[in-house]
Formats: C-alpha cells, sequence, structure tokens
C-alpha cells in the first residue's frame, strides 16, 4: 500500500488502499464492504462513530481514508469528520440517503472531501483513492511553501489569475487551480517529485513536544513564527519541517476554536453561537471579553480535537502583550463586499456566507473594547480555520437579515446595518498585510482588516475589507477585534491572518489545502451544489490566513497596494450582501485552525 | 429436478417483474451481482438483515408517533434509517414512501405522518414476501451450485 507517497509507485496502486468505513447500517456495511473490496481496498467495518475513532486512534498510520455516514445514532457524522480531520488529517468521505444542498453543505463546510449519496455506486467507490492522493500532495506542498515568502507573491499573482479564472465560471477553478500548482510545483516540485521527501511520517504531538513547540512560537513570536524556525527552536532532531508545519497549522485551528469556545462564554448580544454552525464569531465584543483570552484557559481545557492535549500556556502571555489586537471594527455602511477568500473562486457561484456572527457583534461594535491580544488572536485563528468558509456571493447588495445557516443551523442573522470590519494594516509589508483576511461579512458589511504585523498600524492604511464570506469559523474578525472604526483610531487590528510574515505563509499554506478544497468540493458536489452557489472550502488546516487576502475589498482608503493584493475584485460580485452568511456553518475546523494570533503577529494596532 | 440455470432463470424473471412493478430498482441487482464464488451468501445473509433492520425501524417510529407530544427529530432519523435501507437494497417503492413520510414530518403532522407510515408499512410487507421467494431461489441455487 503506498501510504504517505503522494505519487504512487506501484502499479498496485491504488489497490490496498486502507479504507475504514462507518456505517449504523449494518446492510449498507455490508454492501460497502463488498464494492470496496472488489475495489481491491483493505476494508475495516465500523458501526459506531465512537468504534472508528479509537480505531483510528490506536493505529495512528493504520488507514488512508475514512468513509462515514452523517447519520450515527451514537455521534454526529459531522463531528466525526472534524475529528478525524483534525487528529489524524485523514481524508474523509461523508455518505448519507439525503442529498439535500444543505446538508451537503455542512459536509463541505466541515471539512469532507467530498459527499456521496446513497445508493452509492462501484465507480464512485473506485476513484476514492484521488483524495488520499490529492491531500498528500498539498501536504507536502503547504508545508515547502511555508516559509517561502515567495510563496505570497505566488499567491498573489495567483489570486490574479485566479480572478480571471473564476470569475467567469466555476469550471475554471480547476484550471486556475492547475495553474496554481504548477506554480507551487516550482517551487514545491522537490516535494512532489521526490516520494521520500515528501513522504510524511505522522509525527504524534505528544505533550512534551506540544510544549516545546508553543515555547518556540512564543520565543520566536507570532508574526515571525515559521515551521523551520520553530523546528530549530525545538531542537528535536527526528522532527522534520513538514511536521511543524502541518502542526501549525493544526494549532492555529485549535486556538481559533478555543477562541470560538471563549466567545460562546461570552453573552454577545445576539450571537448565537453553535458549534460553529452559526458562525460562532462572537459579535467582536464578545471576542473581547471573552476571549481575552483566555487562552490559557483555552488551552487549558481538553479539547477534544487536540490530538495530544495541548497546553497553550506559553502563547498567553504573549498574546496578552498587548500588541495584538485583532480589530474589527464595524463600520456601518453599506459595503458589497467580496468574500475574503481570495483565492476562492469568487466567481458568481461562489457562495459566500458570512460569519453571522460578524454581525451579532456588530451590534456591539460600537463600544469600545480593549481586546485583548490573545483575542485577536484567537479570532484570527478562527479565521484561518476557514475550512468552512463558505463563500456565497450574495445575490444582491442590499443588506437585509438572513439566516446564516440553512436548516438546523441557527443562522445568524445579520441585522441589516452593515458592519465595516476594519482591519487595520499594519504598515510593514502591506502586501502581507492584505492577507489578513478577515472577511466576515454580514450582509453589506466590510469588514476591515487590519493586517498585523508586528507594528503599529496606521490609521491610513486601513483597508477595508468587504467581508464577503466567512465561513463560520471566521472568527477573524469577528469576536474580538470588532472595533468601531469611528471609536478607535488605533483599533486593534485582528489578527486575521494578518500578521505579514506569517499571514503569507499561513495564506499559502493555507491556500492549496483550501484550493483543493474547492477543487475537490467542486467535483464531488455538482449535483449537490446550487447552480449558483459554491462553496469553497477551505479545509481547516489549509485554510487559514488564506482567507485574509481573499475577500478582501479594497476600500476607498488603504494602501493601493494592499488592495491589488487583495482580491478584492472577486468579490465585486459578492458583495457583501451574502445572503447567506454560511450555510450551515459549522466549522470546528475552523476553531483550530486559526492560531491565533501569533500574538505578536497580532499586532493590532489599538487605538491609543 | 430444477438445474441452476432454471433456477437463476427464475430468479431473473423474478427480480425483473419487480423491477417492472417498480418495487426494486437497478440497485438490487447491483447487490445480487456483489456475490461472488467465495461468498455465495451474500445476498442470503443481507435480505433478512434488511428486513430485520427495517422491521425494528418501522416499529421504533410506530412508538414514537404513538407518544402524546411527537419528537419529529426521532422521526426523521428513523425515516432516514429506512429510506438509507432501502436505497442499499433497492426498495424502490419503500423508499419513495419513505419520502412521503419526510414530507409529513417536515409539515410536522402528524395525520400526515401515519398515512406515510402506513404506506411504508404496506409497501415493507408486500416487498418482504417477494423477497423472501427470491431468498428461497437464492438458497437453492446455492445449495445447487455446491453440489
Amino acid at each position: 500500500m503506498e501510504n504517505g507517497f503522494p505519487i504512487p509507485k506501484t502499479d498496485k496502486f491504488p489497490a490496498g488502499l486502507r479504507v475504514l468505513v462507518v456505517d449504523d447500517d449494518p446492510t449498507w456495511l455490508k454492501i460497502l464492504e463488498k464494492m470496496l473490496r472488489r475495489c481491491l481496498y483493505e476494508v475495516t467495518t465500523c458501526g459506531l462513530a465512537r468504534d472508528a475513532l479509537r480505531m483510528l486512534r490506536e493505529r495512528k498510520d493504520g488507514f488512508d481514508i475514512v468513509i462515514s455516514d452523517v447519520n450515527m445514532p451514537d455521534m454526529d457524522g459531522f463531528k466525526l469528520l472534524e475529528r478525524v480531520g483534525l487528529e489524524m488529517d485523514l481524508p474523509v468521505i461523508m455518505m448519507s440517503v439525503d442529498g439535500e444542498t444543505s446538508r451537503v453543505m455542512k459536509g463541505v463546510q466541515h471539512g469532507a472531501c467530498d459527499y456521496l449519496l446513497k445508493p452509492i455506486r462501484m465507480k464512485e467507490l473506485s476513484n476514492i483513492w484521488q483524495h488520499v492522493i490529492r491531500k498528500k500532495i498539498h501536504e507536502v506542498k503547504d508545508t515547502e511553501s511555508h516559509e517561502s515568502m515567495g510563496n505570497i507573491q505566488l499567491m498573489r499573482n495567483e489570486s490574479d489569475d485566479f480572478h480571471d479564472g473564476l470569475l467567469p465560471s466555476g469550471g475554471n477553478l480547476g484550471a486556475v487551480k492547475k495553474r496554481k500548482d504548477m506554480e507551487n510545483g516550482k517551487h514545491d516540485e522537490q516535494g512532489l517529485v521526490d516520494p521520500s521527501a515528501s513522504k510524511k511520517a505522522r509525527v504524534v504531538w505528544s505533550v512534551d513536544l506540544h510544549q516545546k513547540f508553543v515555547d518556540a512560537v512564543n520565543q520566536i513570536g507570532f508574526d515571525k513564527v515559521g515551521p523551520k524556525k520553530i523546528l530549530d527552536l525545538m531542537n528535536v532532531p527526528w522532527l522534520t519541517r513538514e511536521h511543524v508545519a502541518s502542526h501549525l497549522q493544526k494549532f492555529r485551528l485549535y486556538l481559533s476554536r478555543l477562541q470560538k469556545e471563549n466567545e460562546q462564554k461570552s453573552s454577545f448580544g445576539g450571537l448565537k453561537q453553535q458549534d460553529f454552525s452559526s458562525g460562532d464569531l462572537p459579535g467582536g465584543f464578545g471576542f473581547q471579553n471573552s476571549i481575552s483570552m483566555d487562552l490559557k484557559n483555552a488551552a487549558n481545557r481538553n479539547f477534544g480535537y487536540i490530538r495530544n492535549e495541548i497546553s497553550i500556556d506559553n502563547l498567553e502571555p504573549k498574546v496578552h502583550e498587548g500588541d495584538m489586537k485583532g480589530m474589527v471594527s464595524f463600520l456601518p455602511g453599506t459595503k458589497p463586499t467580496s468574500p475574503l477568500m481570495g483565492d476562492f473562486p469568487p466567481h458568481h457561484k461562489a457562495r459566500m456566507s458570512s460569519q453571522m456572527d460578524l454581525t451579532h457583534s456588530f451590534k456591539s461594535l460600537d463600544q469600545n473594547f480593549k481586546h485583548q491580544p490573545l483575542e485577536s488572536t484567537l479570532s484570527t485563528q478562527k479565521w484561518n480555520k476557514v475550512s468552512m468558509m463558505q463563500f456565497k456571493q450574495p445575490p444582491n447588495q442590499e443588506p437585509k437579515p438572513y439566516p446564516l445557516l440553512e436548516d438546523d443551523h441557527s443562522p445568524l442573522l445579520f441585522s441589516g446595518p452593515k458592519h465595516h470590519f476594519q482591519v487595520d494594516l499594519q504598515n510593514s509589508a502591506p502586501s502581507t498585510d492584505l492577507r489578513t483576511s478577515l472577511q466576515v461579512c454580514n450582509n453589506s458589511s466590510s469588514v476591515k482588516i487590519r493586517p498585523l504585523n508586528t507594528q503599529c498600524r496606521s490609521n491610513d492604511d486601513r483597508i477595508e475589507f468587504p467581508t464577503g464570506c466567512t465561513i463560520n469559523s471566521i472568527p477573524l474578525a469577528t469576536g474580538s477585534h470588532i472595533k468601531n472604526q469611528e471609536a478607535f483610531e488605533t483599533a486593534s487590528t485582528v489578527t486575521l491572518g494578518v500578521k505579514n510574515h506569517m499571514v503569507a505563509e499561513n495564506c499559502i499554506n493555507n491556500w492549496e489545502p483550501v484550493r483543493e478544497k474547492l477543487t475537490a468540493g467542486e467535483q464531488a458536489l455538482p449535483s449537490s451544489l446550487e447552480e449558483n452557489s459554491q462553496s469553497c472550502l477551505l479545509q481547516g488546516d489549509g485554510c487559514t490566513e488564506d482567507i485574509g487576502y481573499q475577500n478582501v475589498e479594497l476600500s476607498d482608503y488603504y494602501n493601493p497596494e494592499l488592495i491589488a493584493d487583495l482580491q478584492a475584485q472577486y468579490y465585486d460580485e459578492f458583495e457583501f450582501n451574502c445572503d447567506k452568511l454560511f450555510d450551515s456553518i459549522e466549522n470546528p475546523l475552523v476553531d483550530q485552525g486559526l492560531f491565533m494570533a501569533y500574538p505578536q503577529a497580532a499586532r493590532v494596532n489599538f487605538c491609543d | 429436478m430444477a438445474t441452476t440455470d432454471a433456477l437463476n432463470h427464475q430468479l431473473q424473471d423474478l427480480i425483473r417483474a419487480m423491477e417492472n412493478e417498480g418495487l426494486l430498482d437497478k440497485n438490487f441487482g447491483i447487490v445480487h451481482s456483489l456475490k461472488e464464488a467465495n461468498s455465495p451468501f451474500f445476498l442470503v445473509e443481507l435480505i433478512p438483515m434488511f428486513c430485520t433492520d427495517v422491521q425494528t425501524d418501522i416499529r421504533k417510529l410506530t412508538q414514537t408517533l404513538d407518544q402524546p407530544s411527537v419528537d419529529y427529530h426521532d422521526l426523521e432519523e428513523y425515516c432516514i434509517k429506512i429510506k438509507g435501507g432501502s436505497s442499499c437494497i433497492g426498495a424502490r417503492r419503500m423508499a419513495l414512501a419513505c419520502v412521503d413520510l419526510r414530507r409529513a414530518i417536515d409539515n410536522k403532522s402528524k395525520e400526515g405522518c401515519f398515512l406515510a407510515l402506513n404506506g411504508i408499512k404496506h409497501e415493507f410487507y408486500n416487498l418482504r414476501g417477494k423477497l423472501d421467494t427470491i431468498l428461497q431461489l437464492e438458497r437453492r441455487i446455492i445449495s445447487h451450485d455446491n453440489i
């Protein structure tokens, strides 16, 4: 079984692919087992999600892909999906007899590689190996591009390409992606071509190891953190940069989730927090208060997602340094904003879902709040997670309240006012600043995201990003950093991915998976998606910072360069009025992804 | 003594007739084809499994509906389960009946749910009889093959 190689080495592939099938219906289990065996896969079946998780944990490297039913008695299929993605980072395919768009969307948002409708045909099963390969390729790419600033350029360029490619039609996504892949390939050629280089052994991140990781991160500073630096500091001989890179991504996701949970604790006016589905981002305010993070607390919490209990303690102190403040100021005012996800094919087909949460937070926007650096970090974190970002093109620009989530998600209702997320761009490296993606826009709100670059920012550098859609997780901006633009001059900037350096890296890293997902999503759900909506899935791990880039619609004032960077254009169509900020967004992953702000990274501009 | 071929023929005819009636769809054929030389009892085991599961789900559905305050969420879960099972074996009419039930659940109409549930029961009993015949034929074929 070719495991770990992005490119199959033998003719036998995909034979021997190790599949874990989880379904509470024994009849289906039997049939699937038969079918998969026919495809020459190695099949293990499981009737309960609990057992499946246990099996996966016991044999960390024992499976290549998981296929799970959505409706299961002991655990929601989406939760399982989340867990598997976080802990084991395996591709997960969802299946259900229910093919409603909202369900499929949910699956996509949670990071499913594919969503199959029952009854399942053999040919669908025989192709599942592509998800395994794709994931591996992207993992490699991500880690390779982690530290390269050049990637940022690449992304930018690609964004342009994307822009062109995306707008016309969703179909181009694949093409654009390929372009990107190819371009990236130039950088990451080695990783792709050389199987040994690309092979990533799965590392078990023990508490100690993670502690070292966290220490290293703190030492370096969020704004400067990169896998290589962390690796050097950690001084663990057998650890590779790839390990660190992917762990970093996950860590970010985790932090964002923590943040979300914190936010949940705080009371936000009208914010409904649901497990991500409703865009948990607390309206900026909540964020600030709650998040204040208690990164420490969060860290100490036992999150199921965290592979190994990670203590984030170290982060906290740094975070609180006060430098970071993710501030998202929401300015009322309608501004159609394009989804932040720049790289996402914002074409009209995309569906941006803005984070409803933001809306909520907006309410409280007007209040001044001090953000804890952590908060911003968290929000950024969340944001990064964009895995669940959903972009939905807002049909029109009228702001109107709309439930963010479809069906069972509690929608974040955005009330009419448009909010602006103000993200102050840090002076430094504007281009990178852009990366702070923040998007979240509830209908017609623009999010200004301020890239956190370590320095203080100047007010002039505000970039307004219309937040087209943020995926639930876009905690980004939300939550913590909502700040009334008027009120604050130096609002803390949302660290969302802004962190130049990090952001860039993150973006790039994240981009890949996101892209991947997009493509995958596109392929996977052609029928389920509505004609005019295409959800861009950002895989949790991947999409962190990238999100920032996208969607930013540069507003009038700010660095033109930034604007250029932001593929704001993409989102013309998407205006902020995303009607549905999220469709049932549940972004558990998002939480995790967004590593909040690297404390320094989130140098939020504080309003002095 | 009927030969294996004759039995197979009979079975195919029966399946085709059921397909024409709309009782079964192509999926049944696919599932049937999954039977292999090394696991001849595949279908023979599958059908009873299906029937037992569906029966349990129907019973639970009935119980839930009988409650003074109906939990529609539970109803939906069972409905999905039955639909899943039906789709897996290709029980087309049953799956359609489930769609009706789903609609009634969405409308939160207890009456509608009762009616739909009865429809499901009806389809199920009808199907089960035919499936039993298939089962018998299948068993005979296997035993013939083994001779």
